[in-house]
């Protein structure tokens, strides 16, 4: 069998091998977690100016439990594989970043409702994964809730639905109201006439 | 109705005796002895202007799927009554000209009864302080509205289903239109503003009407100092009040309670009147105008069920 190098002993090299492997694969996550905080997030101004000044006012950022969520909790996924896809797909945000797509309120605004539309959308495709973080049906007192509450829980659960099904706008501006009214008047009303 | 009779020239020889007589007990002998009927509270509250078709639109109403799905409105919404009551009465939302004074709900006691021959209701709760002349005639009214489960809406609903956005007082009503309560069965076509103009032909309504689909509608008119009006009619594609009412009504007033007592046969001939049997579920709303309101100023319940004796219902006549 040939050796690897007349220079380094097999042994040697192995041993670097793993070294170099620890390093640039702790280096590797290392960095992805340091993009994976709200300080991070935030750092951007259209991010800290806008979506998470509207988080402030809500209950996902102060409540009487104590438990805040963050904004990777809701829009990174937790699991690898998709948490490396997020990742990756975060690139073009970093593209429109130095381009200024974002950069004042009004070009924010201009891009809301696109920008919350997408959100719902891959929420819906993934079972609201981020959500259920936090949540679960299972873990629900169903009797501690509101009537109100306890309904739709136990209908959504009966129906298959998911949580964004319902929980559209709960912790940044709302746009999902205003969308629907246009949708609304757009189109006729399915009312049937046996109601 | 003597003794009302009787008050009333006593009121008109003396006013103070006659002030002292409104406090005491106005009421004809009834068939029904109440105090040994249970009831229950039922909380009435300001609808403002969200009518049916609010009710089943999105952008308004959350849940409007929901409702579409059969959902009654009290398996989300009871207990919030006083809650939405003053949210609305209070003109925050849905009500662009609030009654000063409203306190946005009012809690009804209910009770139900029956005989062999007729099924008595009475409604009992405590004048608000409302200042209001919209209606100068009539101090307070109160009306029922029931189907025996063949209108659908109504099991979800109740009064909702025959209020509309086009209505009387809603804000697509149409100035100069008098229209008032109908049903969506009735229209050929609906939109989010109503379908007051999509009248059906008369033939449609009168199988409609053959088949069931109408709500029957109680009301009773009243003052402290008088006789109570009672007026019946149904609600299909508009309110049809019969020239001769069916029902009996009376009331009596003391210390700012009303006390009435609405009757009618179990069966009476008649277009638009149900037959209340034991073992059918009946679907029931009811609504308060009190301190002088009209229209849509009244208070409204959610939609309940009755049923004589016996049954899976909100409210159980009882046999006497």
């Amino acid at each position: 069998m040939k050796k690897p190098s007349k220079r380094y002993a097999t042994g040697s090299l192995v041993v670097m091998g793993i070294v170099i492997g620890v390093l640039g694969w702790g280096g590797f996550n290392w960095g992805l977690e340091m993009t994976n905080t709200e300080e991070f997030c935030i750092s951007c101004h259209e991010m800290e100016s806008t979506v998470y000044q509207e988080l402030k006012e809500t209950i996902h950022y102060t409540n009487p439990s104590g438990v805040r969520a963050t904004c990777p909790d809701c829009h990174v996924p937790r699991p690898w594989i998709h948490k490396i896809i997020r990742k990756i797909q975060a690139s073009s945000e970093l593209y429109h970043h130095f381009m200024g797509t974002l950069d004042t309120p009004e070009k924010f605004e201009a891009h809301r409702r696109e920008l919350a539309q997408h959100v719902w959308q891959v929420m819906k495709e993934t079972d609201s994964r981020e959500c259920r973080n936090c949540h679960s049906t299972d873990s629900m007192n169903l009797m501690a809730q509101s009537q109100r509450a306890r309904t739709r829980h136990e209908q959504a659960t009966e129906n298959g639905e998911t949580c964004i099904d319902c929980h559209k706008g709960i912790a940044h501006k709302d746009v999902y109201k205003e969308i629907q009214k246009e949708k609304e008047q757009e189109a006729e009303p399915d009312f049937g006439l046996d109601l | 109705m003597k003794k009302i009779n009787r008050m009333n020239l006593a009121q008109r020889a003396c006013p103070l005796l006659g002030a002292l007589l409104l406090s005491s007990v106005s009421f004809s002998a009834s068939a029904v002895e109440w105090d040994a009927v249970s009831g229950k509270t039922v909380e009435l509250f300001s609808p403002g202007q969200a009518g049916w078709e609010w009710v089943l639109t999105e952008s308004n109403h959350s849940a409007s799927k929901s409702v579409k799905k059969g959902t009654n409105c009290k398996e989300c919404h009871n207990g919030e009554q006083p809650k939405m009551g003053k949210l609305i009465g209070s003109g925050e939302k849905i009500e662009p000209d609030p009654v000063s004074g409203n306190p946005g709900h009012i809690p009804v006691e209910v009770k139900f009864a029956y005989d062999n021959e007729r099924l008595y209701v009475q409604l009992k709760w405590q004048e608000t302080s409302q200042s209001s002349k919209q209606d100068p005639d009539y101090q307070a009214k109160v009306a029922l509205m029931m189907s025996d489960g063949t209108v659908k809406a109504t099991k979800i609903a109740g009064c909702w289903s025959a209020c509309h956005m086009d209505s009387n007082g809603m804000p697509n009503a149409e100035s100069g239109q008098d229209l008032g309560k109908y049903l969506f069965a009735s229209r050929s076509k609906i939109t989010r503003s109503g379908g007051g103009e999509n009248l059906k032909p008369a033939s449609d309504i009168a199988a409609l009407l053959e088949a069931g689909n109408f709500l029957e509608l109680w009301r009773a008119k009243l003052n402290p100092d008088k006789p109570a009006v009672a007026v019946d009619g149904y609600v299909l594609d508009a309110i049809h009040e019969n020239a001769t009412p069916a029902i009996s009504a009376q009331s009596s007033y003391a210390e700012g309670q009303w006390t009435v007592e609405l009757s009618r046969n179990l069966k009476q001939a008649g277009e638009g009147r149900l037959d209340f049997v034991t073992g059918n579920i009946y679907q029931l709303g009811l609504s308060v105008h009190d301190s002088h309101t009209d229209e849509r100023h009244h208070h409204v319940s959610f939609g309940y069920t009755f049923a004589l004796d016996s049954g899976r219902a909100d409210f159980i006549a009882k046999k006497i």
